[in-house]
């Protein structure tokens, strides 16, 4: 039975009794085919990751997922033209890539200045947060206050980073994409992604070492 | 290797990205070096806090919020995506483009309908006045140097060539682009050369501007025999006429199809009687749902034999075409 249902192009029973997902490329041909639910399975299948890509590059929740829900949109119109040359995901990232691109561009122009991390202390002369250092004063904080100082001093470093070394480390470490998905996704040789992975992650590394030492005296 | 290479090969290293020897050759340089240790200690470290924070949670109710912006989106799939991806440049270029050819195509096939009175030939405007532009354009006057060195004309073939060229323009389809930019302010029949004899006996052909060899040069399968037309009439017949009095049955079959008789020059017939081995070429403008009617009836006047006819021109009914006879006796 099974292989009647392969040979008519349809999934196998099995995998249909058990309700099982969707592939993305069927996903985007009953989207083709007219059917609009496919596009919310797409939603909620990337959502995350693309809110995740948008909210380390943006640093703003609220523009974070505005930009997201942009990239949906976006996605919404141009699916029909999608050929599948690329994978689907490497076709949406590319989207919510040049559209936080974008997004930083026009921040930048309207005076918001440099990325600011909403979690995050600011640059090394500046005091932390009020909060933290509060925390840090209370020698029995637990173990989630510690990682929230973690997250927001590495949220920290990466909006100091510059946008093609904030990218990469994205699109490689949170994303957990192969050097050729970010390569195809920033229209970049596999090599030059490698050593901008390589500069980008020194960068970081200093930065988090920097911070580390200024919390310290604190 | 030294350090300098294994230095710009951690990141690589702690991706597994290496070659096993290059592999290799970085752990020794890191064994070796303790700076080179505590960087890549240092780059781990920074990984992980960067994974460690993974992905986030898309907000509550993201797809929710997504679906209702697409919710008033057309499904741009198909035809309507293709429409969507037409640029209005192309849009505009493809109307134009459609606006020539349904002009171009227009203008073959219902020609302007007027055809050059005689007066207008017979005063001598024949393509030196307003019918020359068969556009409603005016081309400029030649320079004076040119309009110097312009021989006179007296040769009545080129008169009647001339004014054959004008019907042909006036109509619209097969003037020929130097003759419509001819300069204007001289008549045809006075920049056409003179083909006098030399002494010698040998034709002598004067100095002529460009522009106006293509309008003089006949093709020559437009001079049957010693009659001349240059520029072919869109219906166009040879007539082995039975008696002299044809071109009297000719102009009387004119008449009923509500057309007239004029020489090739576009002017009322003079001389009627044909001598025999006289050869006359002659025009009878008739409303084109005349023209076959016209064609069935040269058979009254003699053998008739077909030149050409194209027939397209009858899509405008009401238009007169102008129908060449050539009547050998």
């Amino acid at each position: 039975m099974d292989i009647l249902f392969a040979a008519l192009g349809f999934r196998s029973a099995a995998a249909l009794r058990l309700g099982a997902s969707s592939t993305d490329s069927e996903l985007v041909s009953r989207f083709v085919a007219g059917e609009r639910a496919a596009f919310d399975e797409i939603v909620v299948r990337y959502q995350s990751r693309i809110y995740s890509l948008c909210l380390r590059w943006l640093g703003d929740p609220e523009v974070a997922e505005e930009t997201a829900q942009d990239v949906f949109v976006a996605a919404f119109r141009a699916l029909g033209a999608f050929r599948g040359e690329s994978s689907f995901s490497t076709w949406i990232f590319r989207i919510a890539v040049n559209h936080c691109r974008n997004v930083r561009l026009h921040r930048n122009r309207r005076g918001y200045g440099r990325h600011e991390a909403i979690h995050a202390p600011r640059g090394d002369d500046e005091e932390l947060p009020a909060r933290q250092v509060a925390d840090e004063a209370d020698p029995g904080a637990d173990r989630g206050v510690h990682q929230r100082e973690a997250g927001s001093l590495v949220q920290a470093a990466l909006a100091e980073l510059e946008d093609e070394h904030r990218q990469v480390l994205i699109l490689r470490d949170v994303e957990d994409l192969a050097y050729e998905e970010i390569a195809e996704i920033l229209d970049l040789p596999r090599g030059t992604v490698k050593s901008r992975i390589h500069r980008a992650r020194v960068e970081l590394a200093n930065r988090l070492a920097r911070r580390v030492r200024a919390a310290d005296v604190l | 290797m030294d350090t300098f290479f294994a230095r710009n090969r951690l990141s690589a290293y702690l991706d597994g990205d290496l070659s096993a020897a290059e592999a290799r050759e970085v752990e020794a340089a890191i064994a070796r070096d303790a700076g080179l240790r505590a960087e890549i200690e240092q780059m781990r470290a920074a990984i992980e806090l960067l994974r460690a924070e993974g992905l986030v949670s898309a907000p509550v109710g993201f797809a929710a919020r997504v679906r209702e912006r697409v919710d008033d989106e057309p499904m741009r799939v198909g035809w309507r995506l293709w429409v969507t991806q037409i640029r209005p440049e192309a849009v505009m270029l493809a109307a134009a483009a459609l606006l020539v050819v349904v002009y171009v195509g227009h203008r073959r096939e219902h020609p302007p309908a007027t055809i050059p009175s005689s007066e207008a030939v017979a005063t001598g405007g024949a393509l030196g006045g307003d019918e020359g532009g068969v556009d409603g354009n005016q081309s400029p006057a030649p320079p004076a140097e040119v309009q110097a060195a312009t021989p006179p004309v007296d040769t009545t073939e080129a008169v009647a060539s001339g004014s054959t060229r004008l019907n042909d323009g006036v109509l619209g389809n097969e003037m020929p682009r130097a003759q419509a930019e001819a300069p204007q302010s001289q008549s045809l029949a006075e920049r056409l050369p003179k083909r006098r004899a030399s002494a010698g006996g040998v034709p002598v052909e004067p100095w002529q501007p460009d522009w106006e060899k293509e309008a003089v040069e006949p093709a020559p399968e437009d001079m049957p025999g010693e009659i001349s037309f240059y520029a072919p009439a869109p219906f166009r017949y040879r007539v082995a006429a039975r008696d002299g009095r044809a071109l009297k049955t000719l102009a009387a079959i004119a008449a009923e199809l509500g057309g007239e008789l004029q020489d090739s020059r576009g002017r009322p017939v003079a001389a009627w009687s044909l001598e025999e081995g006289d050869s006359r070429s002659v025009r009878v403008a008739v409303p084109a749902y005349n023209a076959a009617a016209l064609a069935a009836r040269l058979r009254e006047v003699g053998e008739v034999e077909t030149i050409v006819q194209k027939d397209t021109l009858l899509a405008d009914p009401n238009a007169d075409v102008p129908v060449q006879v050539e009547l050998l006796y």
